[in-house]
């Protein structure tokens, strides 16, 4: 904490400009990440107004002089935060090879989106409420990669139901239906369990929510002579 | 707004009452889902109504009253699309009508939707209560419907719950999401084609995935 911020204000002028050293990089990522954590949980309670750049600082465990130098500006902490989120959901989106059995493909980028809805309940909750009040800055990063990548496996899924190995569905909907479906364990996950009383954290009800829901959209999709 | 006004010319009481709460709780609705209920004034509710704030607590004592009215009006127009359940004798049919219908109300009261997705998201802290008896007696007489019809063999055996959860996920975020899906369709808001095409593929999914149409 006060280490770091010693050690960055003794930096000499040659260290200065992009890293080259993988230490230093491992430690500017590390205490990233543990900022974006910090960042999530606070704006999750207090939203983007009520949160302040001494809540998230504190709850980091680090100097707010230290958080300054790693993030400018509160806002900067939003986007990011908002921005990791986005980032680890279209991976798995990315990984969809045209080339692969589309079941598999599908199934894995299903699986891989809920087992975020059970490790990163809070990022998801974050990030619906922001698309919800329509938030301003949502839509720089929306414009982002998003857009592109959504159009690029839309054309692989329209490829596989050319090629007549799914159903003739439409992909861009398809792809809406599963972030609706994984991403609602995360986000009405108070509602889930109040009715069922269960949670994606209990190993057994997690088991049979991926099997369920595995079951349902893959058969939705699959050509009949498939099943 | 126009509500109030007409009610204004109609001139009977009743009518004015009513006009006078539509007005409120339309505008009540917009306010809360874009400011949530922490960044809802009641004032910024009368404004947006054409009301005097005074009118409005007439109407409504607390904001917390306003805000409970809200949910339980999206909460009651949810309940009734689900009627199908009973009134249909073929299951596929019911559940084809009970999906086109929520999509519509996502198409039709978005607003109402985000309110409740807010709420939930924010872990329920107001309607926990009614989460906890209303809507779960409420699932459970749908889910003993669908599981008559497995019993009698008029569906393939599938956990009605995940059903159910599947059927709100998808419908709903086609309102509460509706900006993320704007900002992919080239900034613009579904066409009433483009609507048409997500209702029809959001019921063929979840039919074929159910095995109820090859």
């Amino acid at each position: 904490m006060t280490a770091a911020v010693k050690t960055k204000r003794r930096r000499p002028k040659s260290e200065l400009g992009p890293p080259t050293n993988g230490n230093r990089t491992r430690i500017r990522a590390r205490n990233e990440d543990k900022i974006l954590d910090a960042a999530l949980e606070v704006f999750a309670d207090y939203g983007f107004k009520g949160a302040t750049i001494d809540q998230i600082a504190a709850r980091a465990g680090m100097s707010k002089p230290n958080l300054l130098y790693y993030f400018r500006r509160k806002r900067d902490l939003y986007v990011a935060v908002l921005e990791r989120t986005l980032d680890m959901w279209l991976e798995p989106l990315s990984a969809i090879r045209a080339d692969g059995d589309p079941a598999e493909e599908i199934r894995a980028y299903i699986n891989r989106k809920l087992e975020f809805s059970k490790v990163r309940p809070t990022a998801s909750r974050m990030f619906a409420n922001e698309i919800i009040q329509g938030a301003p800055l949502l839509k720089t990063i929306l414009h982002g990669g998003l857009r592109n990548i959504v159009d690029e496996k839309a054309a692989v899924i329209r490829g596989w139901a050319k090629a007549g190995k799914i159903a003739d569905i439409d992909p861009y909907h398809l792809i809406f239906v599963i972030w609706a479906v994984t991403q609602h364990y995360a986000d009405f996950a108070s509602q889930v369990e109040a009715v069922v009383g269960g949670r994606l954290s209990d190993r057994k009800f997690f088991r049979e929510t991926e099997s369920a829901i595995d079951h349902i959209l893959l058969r939705g999709i699959l050509p009949t002579k498939r099943m | 707004m126009v509500w109030a006004r007409q009610a204004r010319r109609n001139g009977s009481k009743a009518a004015i009452r009513e006009g006078n709460e539509k007005a409120i709780l339309a505008a009540a609705e917009e306010v809360f889902a874009d400011y949530g209920f922490a960044g809802a004034t009641t004032s910024k509710i009368a404004e947006v109504a054409g009301i005097p704030k005074a009118n409005l607590h007439y109407y409504f004592p607390t904001k917390e009253a306003l805000y409970r009215q809200v949910i339980e009006n999206i909460f009651n127009i949810w309940l009734a699309a689900a009627a199908s359940f009973d009134d249909c004798d073929d299951p596929i049919e019911a559940l084809t009508q009970y999906i086109h219908i929520k999509m519509d109300i996502s198409r039709t009261h978005p607003k109402g939707s985000k309110v409740w997705a807010n709420e939930i998201i924010q872990r329920a802290p107001m309607i926990q209560d009614y989460l906890e008896t209303t809507l779960r007696e409420w699932t459970a007489s749908r889910v003993a419907v669908i599981e008559k019809w497995i019993a009698e063999g008029r569906l393939a055996p599938i956990e009605p719950r995940y059903l159910m959860y599947m059927i709100w996920a998808t419908t709903q975020h086609y309102a509460d999401f509706g900006h993320q899906i704007s900002t992919l369709n080239n900034d613009r808001d579904l066409s009433e084609a483009q609507f048409a095409k997500a209702k029809d593929t959001v019921t063929q999914i979840i039919l074929r995935g159910i095995g109820a149409i090859k």
